[in-house]
């Protein structure tokens, strides 16, 4: 692979070129000769920890990674913590490249080992096995909170969990996660609880430990759900699939129907089949074990003290 | 795929699809694609049936005998389901 016959800069770490970039096949292209080398020169490192799961982060530019440790602060691990994965982050000069359009991850590439994902801000090779990620990205946060996400939710099914699209409230001690796609009210839902603990308003992750589900806060949602430490882990006694209605109203949801309402909220971008599979999984378990129902919801500020009268 | 079901051949569910049959319903998705459906009762005892051990014939006599229905209505629902899980790659058929 020479530089020479398309005149482009040769990334001094990884064995790619820089692109200036059109094309999508461009990009694939690139992934597929994305590979950070055993000599990958970190400029420092931070571990982070989510639903207690460790993930060692090293950067090339050791700005990037005090940046980093800034914005994820809330969410470092302890640094003596063995790491169940690590990330490795290479920054690339913004082009063109980083303008695709796409809103979710893709895999547009598998090896027996890996599989390479792109996005709009960034192409990575992630190990099958979990153990690592490359990551090529501009020098945006955003680009690196999407690698991660790609990461964790993947981490998470294969560790007893899920990551979803939820907003989480703290109540009487236990969690109420309410669920849904983007623009079900989410965000307001969580907004409306003040005073109570906010575990999130975009991406909660949830756990199996031993018999009992644990909803955890993520830094997954831009700035704001990375600016302060939210409660750390919670037990779950409600949720609820969050839609918009005429007036607040709780109705039960059968058993199957809840499953696929779950499913179709998880977030595992960029899995392979048997990730998605294990993803089903997750939401047969939760459904299980924690109570599903639909909650219609007009974004009325009375939302919380409606529930409890209810003691929903 | 266009799926023909003659009454001898046997409808048999994909392999790869996960699924879970909860208080009488199917909940399944494609991993592959990632969509999930869910299937009423009468879809969710057709769904176990075809194992691809049953002719189609038999599956329809099945379902008339549980759900106490006449078996020509049986038989127009089953086909009429059979080629949506098709369309959907959920199922496959084999010849007779």
């Amino acid at each position: 692979m020479g530089d020479g016959a398309h005149g482009h800069a040769r990334d001094r770490v990884l064995n790619v070129p820089m692109l200036g970039g059109e094309t999508r096949a461009a990009r694939a292209d690139l992934v597929n000769r994305l590979s950070v080398g055993p000599d990958f020169p970190a400029r420092g490192d931070l571990g982070l920890e989510i639903a207690d799961l460790h993930v060692q982060v090293a950067s090339c530019d050791a700005g990037w990674t005090r940046r980093l440790a800034r914005s994820f602060g809330a969410f470092r691990g302890a640094e003596s913590r063995q790491s169940d994965t690590v990330a490795r982050l290479c920054l690339a000069a913004p082009s063109r490249l980083w303008r695709d359009e796409s809103p979710e991850p893709r895999v547009v590439r598998s090896a027996p080992d890996a599989i390479g994902v792109e996005h709009r801000d960034m192409v990575a090779m992630l190990a099958l096995d979990g153990s690592r990620m490359d990551v090529l990205q501009p020098p945006r946060l955003l680009s690196t909170e999407n690698a991660l996400r790609v990461l964790f939710g993947l981490l998470l099914v294969r560790r007893g969990g899920l990551l979803l699209h939820a907003a989480g409230v703290v109540r009487r001690g236990a969690a109420t996660v309410l669920f849904g796609r983007s623009g079900s009210g989410k965000s307001t839902s969580a907004q409306l609880a003040r005073g109570r603990p906010i575990l999130g308003d975009d991406l909660v992750a949830l756990r199996r430990v031993g018999s009992d589900w644990l909803a955890y806060s993520t830094p997954f949602g831009g700035a704001s759900a990375r600016r302060w430490r939210r409660p750390r882990a919670v037990p779950v006694s409600r949720l609820y699939r969050l839609r918009h209605g005429p007036e607040l109203e709780a109705r039960d949801l059968p058993a199957a129907r809840a499953i696929a309402e779950l499913v179709q909220c998880a977030v595992l971008p960029a899995a392979a089949a048997s990730d998605q599979a294990l993803a089903f999984e997750r939401c047969v378990e939760i459904q299980a074990a924690v109570p599903v129902r639909e909650l219609f919801f007009p974004l009325d500020p009375r939302l919380w003290r409606w529930l409890d009268e209810r003691e929903l | 795929m266009s799926a023909s079901f003659e009454l001898t051949s046997r409808p048999i569910r994909r392999a790869g699809v996960a699924w879970r049959v909860v208080d009488g319903e199917a909940v399944m998705v494609l991993p592959a694609t990632g969509k999930v459906h869910t299937l009423n009762q009468v879809g969710t005892r057709f769904w176990q049936l075809a194992d691809g051990q049953r002719t189609f014939g038999e599956v329809i006599d099945l379902l008339a005998e549980e759900f106490d229905a006449p078996r020509e209505r049986i038989e127009q629902d089953c086909r009429e389901f059979a080629r949506e899980l098709a369309s959907r790659e959920l199922i496959s058929v084999t010849a007779a």
